[in-house]
């Protein structure tokens, strides 16, 4: 799945909290998002999906496949989340709908796309489960979400989001609300899926120690706008940006040793 | 230096917010003229009140007697422009009485030590299981009715209300860090409350009390209308709307105005209440993203009991 | 959880011993010289005497109180001051006229306030959101005896523009005549309705809004629903706990807005009886009376907290 935005403006109240930014994802590959706080990376991600939020406009060019989306009504939008795009959120814990089951959740992009029965869903769902490495997957999907703990809750939302085995997964941010120990393990996850499976990935994040780990090509957007792309290695070595390098700077002090070999 | 006639004075946010947008417009023009009338009429009338004419009865609209007269003579704009003075009266005194009365059970429940915190907010949650008409009735049953017992009656309802609504904030803020910051540095508990409380949660106290303001006329009106409010021989809008039943039959008319009067000064707090919650709500929670919801702001809201609310109670006791 | 279902229900009981008191504080307490208040200003202090004996007034006022809540226990209600006649007795039968009153004027607040509340959040952006939120808001502000008086002038047999249904008074033998009864509290549920459906209105509307930005309405959206769908399917229900407290805070507006309006149309129910007990200073029926509207609302406060229990899965206890 190739992705490529061109000139992306998206307009809140009087701001453009989306500055035109451009940026591609070829077929298969991964690249990380990076920036800080109200950069606007959150916001490319959604105007990705169609789920900007009421008062938003949007403006420019998303190519998905060679597809425009800027433009589509919500049905047309709606036909293509959660089964050629899946995309997971920062806060585990607001995320789910809180009165249904687990399976329930996880199963319900198969019935609505593919209109699978209740029972074939839920065993779907069952095997999702097992596939993002969920404790006990047979149980766990009768459970409610208050019963799952933060990083159970996150696996979830990837299970519920690889659902339809979408060519591009976007991941906003998915460890930030999670404990440093559980961070890895996720991250481990996604390395896991996308290798298998090939789709392309974007990985949000403002924290630069994770993209080595995840991506090989970054860009960093601040203010809404890209103000540097390249490399990982480019980009935490020799940031030419002085937001960049503060960035990066932070990254190296976490120890971050050289690549394993281009990913 | 001379001044640059292009360049307008800029007014402070709230008061921006306030008068110039529609709706705080329309309510601060209606609290105006509610005020003008009242004072105007203390002094002229366009008839002497209490001049009942029995020949000149149910008479419709006419440009002697603008708005026409009662089932005694009485003309009715007059009537109308003087019960503005009651109008004034109950609104003012209910909602002093229920600030008093929110701000001591709030406090008291949110701040007082758990042994009397606690059963004073349990207190309170069982309050406001009572309707403020039967409330008034109780107090009208061995006193009779008169502007005092709707006052009361509507300021202990409304006001146990307001303590029920300001104590969570009230909490939430004196458990928060920066309260306990504050303290640390040795701030003294009084200077703390107010530094820090009271900017919280003073625009949801003031918000609730321009409902409570917009509620109270209304149960002046029905209140009046059984008996118990304001005495036949003052001017009150809720009489006059009472009285005009009796001529549904010769003068349908009649109807209108009292009704007429009441249902835009209450629409009038409403909105002005609305356009103080806009106003003071401090500029950063503002954004595009944030979707208002107005449940806090309206006057049949407020007074009515929660159940869920109860529970919690319950639970918060039982730990 | 069943620590939690006692919990509350001591509270209710707590609730209604509160309530006594405060009723029988503010009855018997307050005026000071109760039987000065019946007997009038004029009554000699032999007539006061006998009052006095004749109700138990010479006993200390705990004692009477006590007395009172024994009473209540034994669902013996106690006579009325003025005719001695059971107050039980005639409280049920005027609840016969109380009662399919608020149960109409409920289901009118619901069927206008539920579906305009959610259209007008589902639409807040554009003009028909603004326009039924305007009307409700608008409607809220009317006193409910104006609503009335102008159904009145519309409808009102007699008097109306377009005199249709009955605006005053009950047939006879109540509810022997269903059809004439019916329509005899049409035109008193309506006024009744119209008004507190505007406050459920708004109600349902601010909880849909408050349901609008929520994560997982964006995730179910994310899914591939569109996004008034998933509003819709997983926003609601969620809402729905919430509404269904709107019908115990409306509990206490329909038992007001029956007084008022049993006596606009002279209605022979609670309402009208109460008010025409507090015109007598008949106080043990008074007493009663506001305990028993009072329960009421405890009573569905109660109802509704427990079945936000049944149906919320977070407050279920699960054995897994």
């Amino acid at each position: 799945m190739t992705l490529a935005i061109t000139d992306l403006v998206v307009t809140i109240g009087s701001r453009n909290v989306v500055d035109g930014v451009s940026l591609s994802v070829a077929d298969g590959e991964r690249l990380g998002l990076i920036g800080e706080s109200g950069s606007g990376k959150s916001l490319t991600a959604l105007a990705i999906l169609g789920l900007l939020p009421p008062g938003a406009r949007l403006s420019g060019s998303i190519l998905l496949n060679g597809v425009e989306l800027v433009g589509l009504s919500d049905r047309a939008l709606a036909a293509i989340r959660g089964k050629n795009i899946g995309i997971v959120f920062q806060e585990p814990k607001t995320a789910l709908n809180p009165i249904r089951k687990i399976g329930n959740q996880i199963g319900e992009s198969l019935r609505i796309h593919y209109g699978l029965s209740r029972k074939d869903a839920l065993e779907r769902a069952v095997r999702l489960a097992e596939r993002v490495q969920l404790p006990d997957p047979e149980k766990i999907v009768q459970h409610y979400p208050h019963q799952l703990s933060g990083g159970q809750r996150q696996r979830v939302a990837i299970a519920i989001a690889i659902a339809t085995g979408p060519r591009l997964l976007i991941a906003d941010e998915p460890t930030t609300a999670l404990d440093v120990t559980i961070q890895a393990g996720i991250i481990e996850l996604f390395n896991d899926l996308v290798e298998t499976s090939g789709a392309s990935l974007i990985f949000i994040t403002h924290d630069v120690a994770l993209l080595p780990m995840i991506s090989s090509r970054a860009v960093v957007l601040a203010h809404g706008k890209v103000i540097e792309s390249g490399s990982v290695a480019e980009i935490i070595d020799s940031p030419r940006h002085p937001i960049t390098q503060s960035l990066a700077a932070a990254a190296r002090a976490t120890c971050w040793t050289a690549p394993e070999g281009a990913r | 230096m001379t001044s640059n006639p292009r360049v307008r004075p800029r007014l402070p946010y709230w008061a921006h917010e306030l008068f110039l947008r529609p709706t705080g417009a329309f309510g601060a023009t209606v609290l105006f003229l509610l005020l003008a009338s009242a004072l105007v009429s203390l002094f002229w009338t366009p008839h002497p009140l209490l001049q009942a004419n029995p020949d000149q009865a149910w008479l419709g609209p006419s440009s002697q007697h603008w708005l026409g007269t009662d089932q005694i003579g009485r003309d009715t704009f007059s009537w109308l422009l003087a019960g503005s003075r009651t109008a004034v009266l109950v609104v003012t005194f209910s909602t002093l009485l229920a600030a008093v009365i929110g701000t001591t059970f709030g406090a008291l429940s949110a701040l007082a030590p758990r042994r009397v915190g606690a059963p004073v907010a349990v207190l309170v949650d069982i309050f406001i299981a009572f309707p403020v008409l039967l409330l008034a009735m109780l107090l009208a049953a061995p006193f009779g009715g008169s502007i005092g017992v709707v006052v009361i009656a509507v300021g202990i309802g409304y006001g146990m209300n307001i303590g029920r609504v300001t104590r969570p904030e009230i909490l939430r803020i004196s458990q928060s860090d920066f309260m306990l910051a504050s303290r640390a540095s040795g701030v003294g508990t009084v200077r703390s409350i107010l530094r820090h409380i009271v900017p919280n949660v003073g625009p949801i106290f003031i918000v609730q009390l321009s409902m409570v303001a917009a509620t109270s006329l209304l149960a002046e009106a029905g209140l009046s209308y059984l008996g118990y409010g304001a005495p036949s021989t003052t001017p009150s809008w809720g009489r006059t709307l009472a009285t005009s039943q009796q001529l549904i039959g010769v003068q349908p008319l009649s109807v209108l105005w009292p009704g007429l009067t009441i249902t835009l000064t209450v629409l009038a707090l409403t909105l002005l209440g609305d356009a103080l919650r806009e106003a003071v709500d401090p500029r950063l929670k503002r954004s595009a993203l944030r979707v208002r919801s107005d449940a806090e702001t309206h006057p049949a809201l407020a007074p009515l009991p929660d159940a869920p609310v109860l529970a919690m109670t319950a639970s918060e006791i039982s730990r | 959880m069943l620590r939690h279902l006692l919990g509350r229900v001591l509270l209710f009981i707590l609730g209604l011993l509160v309530t006594s008191l405060v009723i029988f504080f503010t009855l018997r307490v307050l005026p000071g010289d109760v039987t000065q208040v019946l007997g009038g200003i004029k009554a000699t202090p032999q007539e006061l005497e006998t009052i006095r004996l004749a109700h138990g007034l010479d006993h200390s006022l705990a004692s009477q109180y006590a007395d009172w809540l024994a009473g209540l226990l034994r669902m013996n209600l106690g006579k009325s001051l003025i005719t001695s006649a059971p107050i039980g007795d005639e409280l049920v039968s005027k609840f016969q006229v109380t009662l399919p009153l608020c149960l109409l004027a409920l289901v009118i607040s619901l069927s206008i306030g539920i579906p305009l509340g959610i259209v007008s959040a589902l639409r807040h952006d554009r003009h028909l959101g603004a326009v039924i939120s305007f009307s409700a808001q608008s409607l809220a502000a009317v006193p409910a005896l104006w609503a009335g008086l102008l159904l009145v002038v519309l409808f009102g047999k007699g008097v109306g523009i377009v005199g249709v249904l009955p605006s005053q008074g009950f047939p006879r033998d109540g509810w022997g005549q269903p059809g004439k009864a019916f329509t005899a509290l049409l035109l008193p549920a309506l006024t009744i309705g119209i008004i507190e459906g505007a406050v459920v209105l708004r109600f349902v509307r601010s909880a849909v809004l408050e349901a609008i930005p929520q994560d997982y309405v964006r995730t179910a959206a994310a899914k591939g629903l569109t996004k008034t769908k998933a509003l819709l399917l997983h926003g609601l229900p969620n809402v729905s706990l919430a509404v269904i407290s709107v019908i115990a805070l409306q509990t206490a507006g329909l038992i007001t807005g029956a007084v008022l309006v049993e006596s606009l149309f002279n209605l022979p129910g609670v309402g009208r009886m109460l008010v025409a007990d507090v015109g007598n200073r008949d106080l043990v029926k008074v007493q009663s009376e506001v305990l028993f509207l009072t329960g009421l609302v405890l009573l569905i406060g109660l109802l509704i907290d427990l079945s936000h229990q049944l149906v919320d899965p977070r407050q279920r206890r699960l054995t897994t």
